[in-house]
């Protein structure tokens, strides 16, 4: 194709052709507090002006009903400050369509009530055992075909419950869409901390070369909660938090932290690499899973200043479940880069603080000169991305205390995104919508890599239940979890990072 | 040098400033960005008239914490200097300041001089200078005193309007470009050359006028862009803008000039402001002419509604020049042919 010169430096903004997308399960909680705010939010920016947006829901809502409702859910906290005529606007422009998801006529109404613009997204916004209808019903009313206008499905976790049933899903998700028009979501990496892993790893000079088994001790991924499951049990109890947290976000958090530069930045050589490291990861088998990983389940306990009940008290779930609401791993790659290297990585609910982050545990220099005691009583330089709250990273240092000594203390060089830069940051899933808008999967999770997070989880679970270990170890409501996580640790010096 | 420029006593004033505007907001406040250095002209602004570089710092108030250095070349025989803040919350309560310091450069000249203002910038972050008013006349120009902070600065930001004006004796030159002429365009701008000239790349250059007339080449690349439409760049034969003041349309017909690799049949047929709005029709060789342009009710390409029309205010232009530090190289390039012969 002919070039266009006028173009040049120009640095466009990325506008998506029109289109028209329609939100499955309008009715629900991901609608109300994610979609709508971070649809009104492009809308705002001018990023979404030939979009149509319908939700699709059993309700007896019509559209009147849920403009109404659209209106409401902008006066949310994160559109509070926005021009009331912007909303206004905003909700009278959205559609409506009521119908069961088993109902062909509500999917005949898609096509009938909306054939423009004939570009379409369809979000699966709705429970997942309503996916495969949902895909079936688009299928069969002919609106996956793309013969006039591109047709794309956003899926939202969980994408199955062990490698068989998210296979099963993407065989069923597959037969109606191929892959490039798939974009299975994982919110986290609409983060602008988590994006910002790779371009900080492979945008500045000083890392690269000490990111790997030469220098770093050890790895560490948390993801704390303070809340419990709140009225989620029913869900949670056949979920667990391996499945809920660690199966998705966390080993995302993994393949960022530990993939190859890629060859370009095309979203395939990107997830190429990821694949590669969820590959590499050792499996924990039967045999493994009492020294490689810890589970517990939360008691009665004090979180942010109020009671907490136990998580066998809560709502919908068994008195005598043994469901982990913590989970911890020790995750070994089986790659020249990360051979020897332990990855930590922990989640849990109900702990002492809200926290998501990486830290890289570097090496000892091989002589401390300036220490008159042991090589534990000297902390190792740390490097750590907050990925919430607080965005930012910080780099632990030792440095000299002032006086006539040859004493260290431990230092820290802090960015932090709230303080660098002017604009707060975009909600996660504002990124995400606009990058499916312009069919961009780059930050979106290929069917590979699920299958593969999947194969290695899987194989956990499956030693859990064969070997009924290791036990389940309870922790007090806003802990720091089980005390037994630490000897996932392998080394007297090591500790988990404080929460 | 005068005792009320230490720059120790200044820093101190600041830090106590500092904190006490910082005290009602419960998350503290936030971190300085960069300082910005603004080059003003006394009666630059007649009394009770806005002035529209103090309209465009208000916008970026609570926007973008700063250091704010005014140096203006006042009628008085001592310079002098004020410090002060302003704070203003964020979302979360932030408070997003400036703090700013104020000299009044009188007929000693000090306030003028680097060496009296470079310790108040801040050390490590990227440093702006902005001349809102032009460049000044012969009894004072603002060029000798950048030429010596050159290494201080990273980026000018400037309005070749504002300095054309300075050559015309302080008056805006009319705007007028009657009839068609080939695409020798740049006179008008030379001014803003021969400064990146003299000042030979010491600092990155930042034209106002070149981002205002950015909507025009942003519509005119969108209208060309469809697969379909790029073979008629090259029957593009003749092109007429209406709307824009004189160095819009002379950064416009020089960006196309210079993209197009070829001279144009140019001209500029009813000189306005493109707040106001815009048309460009495109003469084309062997098919219909193209009609491009926006007005406050939306942009129109090819009779196809294009969506809004939001003009940037000198204060959102202030706010994307102090987010970024990086060159413009279609700028440059424009630049270079800014009043050239061939031109």
């Amino acid at each position: 194709m002919q070039e266009n010169p006028l173009l040049a430096g120009l640095g466009l903004p990325r506008e998506p052709q029109p289109l028209t997308l329609v939100i499955f399960g309008a009715s629900g909680d991901l609608t109300r507090r994610k979609l709508i705010p971070a649809l009104f939010s492009l809308y705002v920016k001018g990023a979404i002006t030939g979009v149509r947006i319908v939700g699709f829901a059993r309700r007896e809502w019509d559209t009147a009903s849920f403009r109404a409702l659209v209106r409401k859910m902008l006066d949310s906290e994160d559109s509070a400050g926005a021009d009331a005529e912007l909303k206004d606007s905003f909700a009278e422009g959205v559609g409506f369509i009521r119908s069961s998801f088993e109902a062909p006529e509500g999917y005949a109404e898609i096509q009938k009530a909306y054939p423009k613009p004939s570009n379409r997204i369809f979000y699966l916004a709705a429970p997942p055992d309503a996916y495969q209808v949902i895909v079936e019903r688009i299928g069969a009313a002919g609106l996956a075909d793309q013969s006039h206008g591109f047709s794309r499905i956003i899926v939202e976790k969980p994408l199955g419950r062990d490698l068989a049933s998210a296979r099963a899903l993407n065989e069923r998700i597959s037969h109606t869409f191929p892959e490039d028009q798939i974009y299975r979501i994982d919110h986290y990496l609409g983060k602008e901390t988590v994006q910002n892993i790779m371009l900080m790893r492979f945008g500045n000079g000083i890392f690269e070369p000490v990111w790997n088994k030469r220098y770093v001790d050890h790895v560490q991924i948390t993801m704390a909660e303070t809340i419990g499951v709140g009225t989620r049990g029913r869900y949670y109890e056949s979920a667990g938090a391996l499945r809920d947290m660690m199966q998705n976000h966390m080993l995302q958090l993994l393949s960022l932290v530990a993939m190859e530069p890629p060859v370009d930045l095309d979203p395939d050589s990107i997830h190429d690499e990821k694949v590669k490291v969820l590959k590499s990861i050792a499996p924990i088998t039967d045999g493994l899973v009492r020294t490689e990983t810890v589970r517990g389940q939360y008691e009665r306990g004090i979180v942010d200043g109020e009671e907490a009940r136990a998580y066998r008290e809560e709502e919908g779930v068994d008195p005598h479940s043994h469901t982990e609401t913590f989970a911890a791993l020790r995750v070994s790659l089986q790659s020249w880069r990360w051979a020897g290297v332990p990855f930590l990585l922990r989640t849990g609910k109900m702990l002492s603080r809200r926290t998501t982050e990486i830290s890289i545990h570097f090496k000892q220099p091989p002589l401390l000169l300036f220490a008159d005691r042991d090589i534990a009583g000297t902390p190792p330089n740390v490097l750590t991305f907050r990925i919430q709250p607080q965005e930012g990273i910080t780099m632990g240092f030792n440095s000299k205390i002032p006086g006539p000594t040859t004493e260290m203390r431990t230092v820290n060089m802090d960015f932090s995104y709230g303080s660098a830069f002017g604009d707060d940051l975009p909600d996660a899933y504002e990124r995400l919508l606009l990058d499916a808008m312009l069919g961009d999967s780059t930050l979106y999770m290929r069917n590979d890599e699920v299958e593969s997070a999947w194969g290695f989880i899987t194989e956990i679970l499956h030693g859990w239940e064969e070997t009924a270990e290791p036990s389940l170890c309870m922790y007090r409501a806003g802990s720091s979890g089980p005390e037994g996580a630490a000897r996932l640790l392998g080394a007297p010096e090591r500790k988990w990072r404080r929460l | 040098m005068s005792a009320l420029l230490n720059p120790r006593v200044i820093e101190q004033e600041i830090a106590r400033i500092r904190e006490k505007e910082s005290n009602p907001y419960s998350s503290g406040t936030k971190t300085n960005l960069f300082t910005l250095v603004i080059f003003r002209q006394e009666g630059a602004v007649l009394p009770g008239q806005p002035d529209p570089a103090e309209t465009a710092l208000q916008y970026m108030l609570g926007k973008r914490p700063a250091r704010i250095i005014t140096i203006t070349r006042a009628r008085a025989p001592q310079t002098e200097v004020w410090v002060s803040g302003r704070c203003f919350p964020d979302k979360r309560n932030r408070g997003v300041c400036f703090e700013e310091v104020r000299i009044e450069s009188g007929d000693d000249g000090v306030g003028i001089d680097p060496g009296a203002w470079a310790p108040l910038l801040i050390r490590d972050l990227p440093v702006f200078a902005w001349i809102p008013d032009g460049l000044g006349t012969d009894e004072g120009t603002w060029e000798g005193a950048l030429l010596k902070a050159a290494g201080l600065i990273d980026k000018l930001l400037v309005d070749s309007a504002r300095l054309a004006a300075d050559d015309a004796g302080g008056g805006a030159k009319s705007a007028g470009y009657g009839g068609a002429k080939s695409a020798g365009y740049g006179g008008a701008l030379s001014a803003l050359r021969e400064l990146k000239e003299r000042t030979t790349g010491a600092f990155l250059l930042s034209d106002f006028s070149w981002r205002r007339s950015r909507i025009l080449r942003e519509q005119t690349a969108r209208a060309f862009d469809p697969p379909g439409m790029r073979p008629f760049l090259a029957a593009v034969q003749s092109v007429r803008l209406y709307g824009g003041s004189e160095f819009e349309a002379s950064l416009f017909f020089l960006w196309l000039r210079v993209r197009l690799e070829r001279q144009l049949l140019v001209e500029h047929a009813a000189p306005g402001t493109l707040a106001e709005g815009f048309r460009v029709t495109f003469k084309l060789t062997g098919a219909p002419d193209l009609d491009i342009g926006c007005t406050k009710g939306g942009c129109l390409s090819r009779g196809e509604e294009k969506g809004a029309y939001r003009f940037p205010s000198d204060g959102e232009i202030l706010l994307e020049e102090v987010d970024t530090l990086s060159r413009d190289p279609v700028f440059v390039e424009v630049l270079a042919h800014a009043g050239r012969p061939d031109d």
